[in-house]
């Protein structure tokens, strides 16, 4: 299994008020290319900001995040952003999509952000990602025109349209009622399952963690023993 | 950064500008506002700065004045306003031929004017003095109705000024001088004076002239700013020069113009001006007397100096004018205020002059136009409606210790578009000889030159003494200048007359010849050019190339060794130019100060509106986008608002200043008749105030959203994700 991201004694303090906040307390951590991971925790364990290491939008105080082998604290940051655009898919709790964009434009604009890619190309993956998401009929509207969980698939095709190598989502589902939540999760199980592509979400919410194949309990700041089921089992027995 | 990248910031930026109206309309009517601003003050300040500046170039100044290099104090032609005290001592130019040879030379300069200023008090005789020389006429050309004429109306004067001293003897500090003053007014009443003076009128003159005269307060003196110059080039040179009344004084001809404004405000009956004020202020200016105090007091301070007309006329003309008023007043009498018809004609047959005048002069909005139309016709040719008249020998003084002449008044003249400016309008003509002359230019050496100068130049063959005493009245047979000299002006102002009507009317018939002569006499250029002047106004055919025509003709004057110096029109122009400075110091502050209020604001929304699109930038950061991207982003918003409503107010600026173009500001007050160039300003748009208004809102506004928008790149990504919404 190709090892994707992995953290070692990962710390991070941040100010709040007059106070330093140790939001992690030295994780160790390392995730596998394909892998359908959760981290799991109640508010403040530290979820958020794990996450945010890991997406490269927030650098630990002390010790070491890779992503696809890269070092991240010593990346500058025109090569963080490069990483993140490459490298990594985001999906936002509050899905953080271009009001004044349409459907079209939001997920094609990592695409233009590559600037790889030509137009037929473009048209090419962003098509085919929004009728997997199931949005085509949707294709010219603006994001406040979607339901909730219309918006989210967006954000799914967005973050899947650059092909990253992984794909984090911080709490996908808290904003989406508990149908549409599942639903969600379920497409994206079953990206994953189809194309191989690594997710890690975090979340509480316990129908999410059902479904995943992977459960990394977090709390305090500290990672507990990962619950690995499925696809990681094998892998453990492998090793 | 790729073309479909570029695309898409132009996309986010229009599309945000888009969602954000309120927010862009809000920066954006404030931007609209500041260039609208911006290109609507600076078309006025530069139409305004043009004319101001054609005002002074066109009618005094030139662009460029050279005077003498060891002169004390600056050149300030229009700064001699409330400097009398203090003269400026200006040095002169010793030739002006030889500096106009080596300034004419220069390809640019199309005129080289000489000029010297300085003041003088036009002296007009009292009504005795006028009176004692109509009666010396009379006996000399034995005129017996015309002498007894005159006699009556000075028995009038002599009556009157015993009224006059007996009121205000009792609150005189000086009794002793009131009590003689009525003594010798009683003097003249008395027969036994009459006979006498049939016996040897002379000596009973001599009396008049010395004690009577002396008693009449003079009218206001009169100073009229004097500029000297060669009237000939003068004209050419300045083309707001124009002609009002009478002639232009002839080329080569000793004697003066006087400004057509000055000649109205100063030289008018103080009556017939009071009712040319008022009526231009009820037609022009839609005043009304009944509510206007200033108007109100105006009319009561004027109309009290008809008591000068009772002076002047003599008995017939007083009764005629009595006449008059007595069949005028009734009839408004009747039909306004007086409420028993059948006593008002009788009455009024008996009344006075005086009584009428007071009737007809207490003027209101209703009889006004009456009143108006009725002294143009029938009283306005009874009185002297001007102390001078287009003819006239005009006695000029100098100010202070000095000579004095007299010269034709040829014209009245006006700077077309500046009449009533009051600061081109300042200046009255006089012939450069006849300045020279009054000022003193002439010391010894100078006549040295001249008797040199007339055995090279023999055109002129007259005797140049003889001619000159008649025209300075004095009998200095010797020099040109010392008649009137400061003990025989002494220290009794009011005798000062006693010289001029004495030889006139002892040496009357060979003076009148005499000065004839010297009217008829005409100046070749090249002598008015060999003389002294004070200063020398150059007309640039480019006047864009003032600065640089500056320094060459510096240079010119180096090499040539002149000793001169040379100012732009500006400092020439003294306080004046000062204040033009002035203005543009305003109007540029205050075009700065609307800029930096623009700044201000458009860098505060900017501000809110990046900090409200943390979790947007945050988002794109996040995602991928690199802070060139977020740069990009809020650069091309903030231009396209600006080039969008900077445009728009350009345009509307334009439209305003061009229908502004067509219909002209009027000019408010006289000074700003000055400034306009003219009663209406007609604002132009130069290609500058196109482009400048943009270009420097764009600069402005890039200095201004560059703050908010390098805050936005460096919002971290994080806050994307932790924002909660």
């Amino acid at each position: 299994m190709l090892e994707i991201i992995r953290l070692e004694n990962v710390t991070k303090q941040y100010p709040l008020g007059q106070v330093w906040v140790d939001a992690l307390r030295g994780v160790n951590l390392t995730l596998y290319s394909g892998e359908f991971a959760a981290l799991v925790g109640p508010s403040g364990s530290g979820k958020s900001t794990l996450l945010n290491m890991i997406g490269c939008v927030d650098l630990p105080s002390t010790g070491k995040v890779f992503v696809d082998g890269n070092e991240v604290s010593n990346q500058s940051d025109k090569q963080l952003t490069k990483l993140r655009l490459y490298k990594l898919g985001f999906i936002f709790q509050t899905f953080n999509l271009m009001n004044v964009l349409d459907v079209y434009q939001n997920v094609e604009m990592p695409l233009l952000l590559q600037g790889k890619l030509s137009k037929k190309q473009r048209q090419y993956r962003v098509n085919s990602l929004i009728e997997r998401v199931g949005l085509s009929a949707h294709m010219k509207h603006r994001p406040n025109e979607l339901s909730g969980g219309q918006r989210q698939r967006v954000s799914i095709a967005r973050a899947l349209v650059g092909k990253p190598r992984i794909v984090l989502a911080d709490e996908p589902t808290a904003n989406l009622d508990s149908v549409t939540g599942i639903e969600i999760i379920d497409l994206m199980k079953e990206i994953n399952q189809t194309d191989q592509t690594t997710f890690l979400f975090s979340t509480h919410d316990d129908r999410v963690v059902s479904r995943v194949d992977r459960v990394i309990p977090i709390e305090d700041g500290l990672i507990r023993q990962s619950i690995e089921k499925g696809l990681a089992d094998s892998r453990f027995v492998n090793a | 950064m790729s073309f479909s990248v570029l695309q898409l910031v132009f996309e986010l930026s229009w599309r945000s500008l888009w969602s954000h109206r309120i927010k862009s309309v809000v920066v954006g009517i404030i931007i609209l506002f500041g260039v609208f601003l911006l290109v609507v003050a600076d078309a006025l300040l530069e139409s305004a700065n043009t004319a101001m500046e054609s005002s002074i170039t066109s009618s005094i100044t030139g662009h460029l004045q050279v005077y003498d290099q060891a002169a004390e104090d600056t050149l300030s032609l229009m700064g001699i306003i409330g400097n009398r005290g203090a003269k400026p001592s200006l040095g002169r130019i010793a030739n002006f031929k030889a500096v106009r040879d080596v300034l004419a030379s220069h390809p640019n300069v199309s005129a080289v004017v000489p000029m010297g200023a300085d003041s003088a008090i036009v002296y007009q005789g009292n009504a005795v003095d006028k009176t004692l020389t109509a009666l010396r006429q009379s006996i000399k050309h034995n005129q017996s109705a015309e002498k007894q004429n005159q006699i009556q109306k000075l028995l009038m004067l002599v009556d009157k000024l015993e009224e006059q001293y007996g009121l205000t003897i009792d609150i005189s500090n000086n009794q002793e001088k009131f009590s003689s003053a009525i003594e010798d007014l009683q003097t003249v009443k008395t027969e036994s004076f009459w006979r006498d003076f049939e016996k040897n009128p002379e000596s009973s003159l001599q009396f008049l002239d010395t004690h009577i005269a002396p008693l009449v307060s003079e009218t206001n003196p009169i100073f009229l700013e004097f500029l000297a110059t060669d009237i000939t080039r003068f004209k050419a040179a300045f083309y707001r020069f124009k002609l009002v009344e009478g002639e232009m004084l002839p080329e080569g001809a000793r004697g003066i113009m006087i400004n057509h404004t000055q000649y109205e405000e100063y030289l008018k009956d103080r009556i017939a001006r009071m009712f040319d004020v008022i009526h231009d202020a009820l037609h022009k200016e839609n005043r009304a007397i009944k509510t206007d105090l200033e108007l109100q007091y105006y009319i009561r301070r004027r109309s009290k100096e008809y008591q000068l007309w009772l002076l002047s006329l003599d008995a017939r003309g007083a009764e005629k004018m009595r006449r008059e008023l007595a069949i005028f007043i009734p009839s408004s009498f009747s039909s306004s205020l007086q409420p028993e018809p059948h006593s008002n004609v009788g009455e009024a047959e008996d009344n006075n002059l005086e009584f009428y005048l007071q009737q007809f002069l207490d003027l209101n909005d209703e009889n006004f136009d009456r009143h108006y139309q009725f002294f143009y016709d029938r009283i306005a040719p009874m009185i002297q409606l001007y102390q001078v008249n287009v003819g006239d020998l005009v006695p000029l003084q100098k100010l202070g210790p000095g000579s004095s002449l007299k010269a034709k008044f040829y014209g009245t003249f006006q700077f077309e578009g500046v009449e009533d400016s009051g600061f081109s309008g300042i200046y009255n003509l006089i012939d450069l000889m006849s300045f020279r002359d009054l000022y003193g230019f002439m010391t010894e050496d100078k006549k040295r030159e001249m008797v040199q100068l007339k055995k090279e130049f023999s055109t002129v063959e007259f005797d140049r003494a003889g001619v000159e005493d008649a025209l300075f009245g004095g009998d200095s047979a010797s020099s040109i200048v010392d008649f009137g000299t400061d003990d025989e002006k002494g220290s009794d102002s009011d005798s000062d007359s006693d010289n001029d009507s004495d030889s006139e009317s002892s040496v009357l018939v060979n003076t009148r010849e005499r000065m004839q002569v010297l009217i008829d006499t005409r100046y070749t250029s090249e002598q008015l050019d060999q003389g002294p002047v004070l200063s020398a106004a150059l007309v640039l055919k480019d006047p864009a190339l003032l600065k640089q025509t500056e320094e060459e003709i510096n240079q010119l004057i180096k090499e040539k060794s002149l000793p001169l110096q040379i100012i732009d029109w500006q400092t020439a122009a003294g306080f004046v130019g000062q204040m033009i400075q002035v203005m543009q110091i305003v109007l540029m502050t205050f075009i700065v100060f609307v800029f930096c209020i623009s700044m201000v604001v458009v860098n505060n929304a900017m501000l809110m509106a990046t900090m409200q699109r943390y979790p947007e930038i945050g988002t794109l950061r996040a995602i991928g986008a690199g802070r060139g991207i977020i740069l990009g982003m809020f650069f091309v918003e903030s231009l396209m608002l600006t080039l969008i409503a900077g445009g728009l107010g350009a345009l509307l600026g334009l439209v305003l200043v061009q229908y502004l173009g067509m219909v002209g500001i009027p000019a408010p007050t006289y000074e700003f008749r000055f400034l306009f160039g003219g009663e209406v300003l007609f604002p132009h748009i130069d290609e500058d105030n196109i482009y400048l208004g943009p270009l420097v809102i764009i600069a402005v506004s890039i200095v201004a959203t560059l703050y908010p928008a390098l805050l936005a790149t460096r919002v971290p990504p994080v806050v994307a994700l932790t924002t909660q919404e």
